[in-house]
């Protein structure tokens, strides 16, 4: 197939189809179809390179289509340029421009922008760069349209290549204006800092940042539309360092504090919650200490610390927060095939009123525990046994709320194993049981309780058997119960009534198949099975009542599947995938859902 | 220069000065109040019971319980007469927040002696439940009677309308009410929306 030829498919294939997410020179195109909607997703990526030009050209497009119930197409294109040129050693010129339609049914967004920016470079160890540009945007509604548009220009500067006593510094300052009709407005950054890193790998970085930014807008409210100028400023420090204390020692300390301000002035007599002056602020430190003996033993420790505070001024919201916690982590290789890795985590939030006591006050504690044990036991088997424990206690302190105090805990335990049969054949078993029980603090009501305990196990095996290098099949089964149900406070101890249980079986057989090196070919099925059972309590002749299991629904899915990856050559590829699953159930419908995939990638 | 790094780590710590103790808790004040009746709230209907039941009990913990963190009241005929009357912004935000602090303030009025608050909610002919697996819309006829005795003699509100509560399910969680919107029978007539914004703190 000559090149011509390939390149008219693939743009006649851009006609049905079109996604892309990577930034290298190329065209891609994605198509997929799931029942009733529709999705094309397509990107064009090119760039220039001369000596004195480069340039980027981007173009994206975006469609959707929901055919049921009723039809709805959301469509999206952009398309932008980007140039930058040497017009001397020290001046460059960019200029960019990019154009937007963002459509869903009969409302359209067009928006343009443009900008042209010459970044200078000879003031020694200045750097700066003024820009000018304009921005535009229409709103086509069935109620009318308007036109939002203004000039913009700014400033950007940076001082370059400076340092003191060694530490290079990174000092930056930019200013910008969007003088636009109805949404105006203008920002100022600066920030100066640091970073050097030694050879040892000890490192100190530190900056201090400042944001002022000011814009008026249009509040919607059910009072109608005001208008509200809003003020924002932010100042942030942050500090981090890496420091070896000796050979084994390594001491890492990083902190932080923000603040940000918000101020409002608006046309509204009585201004709304949101276009009231309020602040937020968050200081934060963290310390952390680790050994390592010889890759053998591995320690660490660590604490970390924050407050947050927010202030509505006088809202019931206003809170401040203090967190602290510990952090201790280890792993032991005991022998050559046995390891042993622990961690855990304890720490308490408390959120306190910023104007007095309230009935959000509340504590909560967070414990993590976790405990993992391998072994190799032979170069043809090896296991690992997990265990972990988990528990969050949310306190409230006001009488109003502590009703809800209640403990979330969950216990798990948990096995993996891999077997290599023989060289063709290998398999791993996985097995999980979890336990979640959620208590309340003040709930021992035996028959309205809000207690609760919901139980999970899972059986998974995965077998490999490889024929050749190019035919593998992949073959599985999967097996989880899980129930759910009151937990009951009885004689001094919890008893449990489950309210239901449900089943679910999982097989599945898949082939990857590769006849020749530019093809690949998958063909699944999946058989799924799932049954749910109710308890329900029945009085009985003796007068006790019996507790009898009802199923409550039973459902079975299959699914067959079929992909194919198709290489081109290193440039381009094709991929299409299908998926038709059967969904069945007493006293439902037979569901027959289809999944259409298909991707076209050409690399320039 | 490590002397200065370590040194900046110990200064960390010195400024800081900030510590909490991260395996301490507060002690919180036992629950005030009667347990109240309480249903597992397993479905959409279960909700409402809850609510119906924390209204005549005035059991703020209850009634608490029955409302989604992004819970959400709106009252469009009130606010719009309210909003002519100068006095909009009383229906503004009602978030979950609000709705629980005036509650609170409705039931410590109505706890008081010589006061009785009555509820009572039937289901709306006019307009289903719409029940789905996660998400539910629940329509209630509402009569809510406010009663106020003192040595003039007894002073009776009746409030009536329709009560609109959309509700949601998390996975494994319990039902709450994300939107509640009230009608009034009557336009211009008592409602509990503008019963609620009388006691709004």
């Amino acid at each position: 197939m000559s090149q011509l030829n390939k390149i008219t498919i693939l743009l006649i294939m851009a006609v049905y189809s079109p996604v892309l997410s990577q930034t290298l020179d190329g065209l891609y195109f994605v198509f997929s179809r799931n029942n009733n909607t529709y999705n094309w997703e397509s990107r064009y990526n090119r760039r220039l390179e001369t000596k004195r030009f480069s340039a980027g050209i981007a173009l994206d497009g975006y469609s959707i289509l929901i055919k049921k119930p009723g039809k709805r197409w959301q469509e999206n294109l952009t398309a932008g340029f980007e140039g930058r040129y040497k017009l001397l050693d020290d001046l460059h010129i960019s200029p960019s421009i990019s154009h937007s339609r963002a459509a869903l049914q009969d409302r359209l967004i067009y928006s343009s922008d443009f900008k042209i920016s010459a970044a200078y470079s000879g003031l020694g160890f200045i750097r700066a760069e003024p820009f000018i540009g304009n921005l535009w945007r229409k709103n086509i509604e069935p109620s009318g349209e308007r036109i939002n548009r203004g000039p913009s220009f700014g400033l950007q500067t940076d001082l370059r290549k400076i340092a003191v006593k060694g530490y290079p510094l990174r000092v930056s300052g930019s200013y910008s204006s969007f003088a636009i009709d109805k949404i105006p407005y203008s920002q100022f950054r600066a920030a100066i800092g640091s970073e050097r890193i030694w050879e040892n790998g000890d490192t100190l970085q530190w900056n201090f940042e400042n944001f002022d930014g000011v814009k008026k807008y249009y509040s919607g409210s059910q009072a109608g539309e005001n208008l509200v100028r809003q003020v924002k400023v932010e100042r942030g420090a942050r500090w981090l360092s890496r420091t070896a204390a000796g050979k084994l020692l390594v001491i890492r300390a990083a902190a932080g504090a923000v603040r940000s301000n918000y101020y409002y002035d608006s046309s509204n007599p009585k201004p709304l919650l949101s276009e009231s002056d309020n602040f937020s602020e968050s200081y934060n430190y963290s310390v952390q200490i680790e050994k390592n003996w010889r890759n053998k033993i591995f320690a660490q420790a660590a604490y970390r610390w924050r407050s947050d505070k927010q202030d509505f001024l006088g809202n019931l919201l206003d809170l401040w927060s203090e967190l602290g916690e510990v952090l201790f982590k280890a792993g032991v290789s005991v022998t050559s095939k046995d390891s042993v890795g622990f961690d855990c985590v304890f720490g308490v939030t408390s959120f306190y009123g910023l104007h007095g006591p309230t009935i959000n006050e509340r504590d909560q504690r967070t414990t993590i525990m976790n405990i993992r044990f391998k072994r190799i036991f032979n170069r043809h088997f090896w296991g690992e046994i997990r265990t972990g424990y988990s528990l969050f206690h949310q306190l409230y302190i006001n009488s109003i709320s502590s009703g809800n105090n209640n403990r979330n805990e969950t216990y798990l335990l948990g096995s993996r194993f891999g077997w290599n049969v023989f060289r063709p054949v290998r398999l791993i078993e996985d097995f999980e049981i979890q336990a979640n029980y959620i208590s309340y603090d003040y709930d021992r009501l035996t028959i309205n309780t809000r207690n609760r305990i919901f139980r999970r196990a899972s059986w998974n095996t995965g077998i490999e058997i490889r024929f050749s290098q190019s035919l593998i099949i992949k073959p599985g089964y999967l097996y989880r119960y899980e129930d759910y149900g009151k937990l009951f406070w009885t004689e001094n101890n919890w008893q449990q009534a489950t309210g239901w249980d449900r089943r679910y079986h999982r097989i599945e057989a898949k082939m990857e198949y590769i006849p020749v090196p530019w093809l690949k070919i998958e063909p699944q099925y999946i058989w799924e099975s799932k049954s749910d059972y109710n308890y329900v309590f029945a009085p009985s002749d003796s007068g006790h009542g019996d507790i009898l299991r009802q199923t409550a629904g039973r459902d079975l899915k299959q699914t067959a599947a079929l992909a194919a990856f198709w290489r081109i050559d290193a440039e381009q590829d094709l991929t299409v995938s299908y998926n038709r699953r059967v969904w069945t159930a007493p006293g439902r419908n037979r569901e027959i859902g289809d999944f259409l995939n298909v991707a076209v990638r050409y690399i320039f | 220069m490590k002397r200065l790094m370590i040194s900046s780590v110990l200064i960390v710590f010195a400024a800081g000065g900030c510590f909490k103790n991260p395996v301490s808790t507060r002690t919180g004040q036992p629950p005030a109040g009667i347990v109240g009746t309480w249903e597992t709230p397993a479905s959409p209907e279960a909700v409402i019971r809850n609510l119906l039941f924390s209204y005549n009990e005035m059991f703020i913990q209850n009634f608490q319980s029955c409302l989604a963190e992004d819970f959400y009241f709106s009252s469009p005929e009130d606010s719009i007469r309210a909003e002519a009357q100068g006095s909009g912004y009383l229906y503004y935000d009602w978030g979950k927040a609000v709705e629980i602090s005036t509650a609170q303030n409705i039931f410590s009025t109505f706890s008081a002696p010589g006061r009785k608050l009555d509820l009572i909610m039937a289901e709306s002919f006019e307009n289903p439940d719409s029940l789905g697996d996660t998400l539910a819309v629940v329509y209630r006829q509402y009569i809510l009677r406010s009663i106020v005795v003192d040595s003039l003699g007894a002073d009776t509100t009746t409030m009536s309308g329709l009560a609109t509560f959309r509700l949601s399910q998390a996975m494994l969680s319990f039902w709450t009410i994300n939107s509640w919107r009230d009608i009034p029978d009557r336009p211009a007539g008592p409602s509990w929306g503008n019963f609620k914004a009388m006691y709004r703190r």
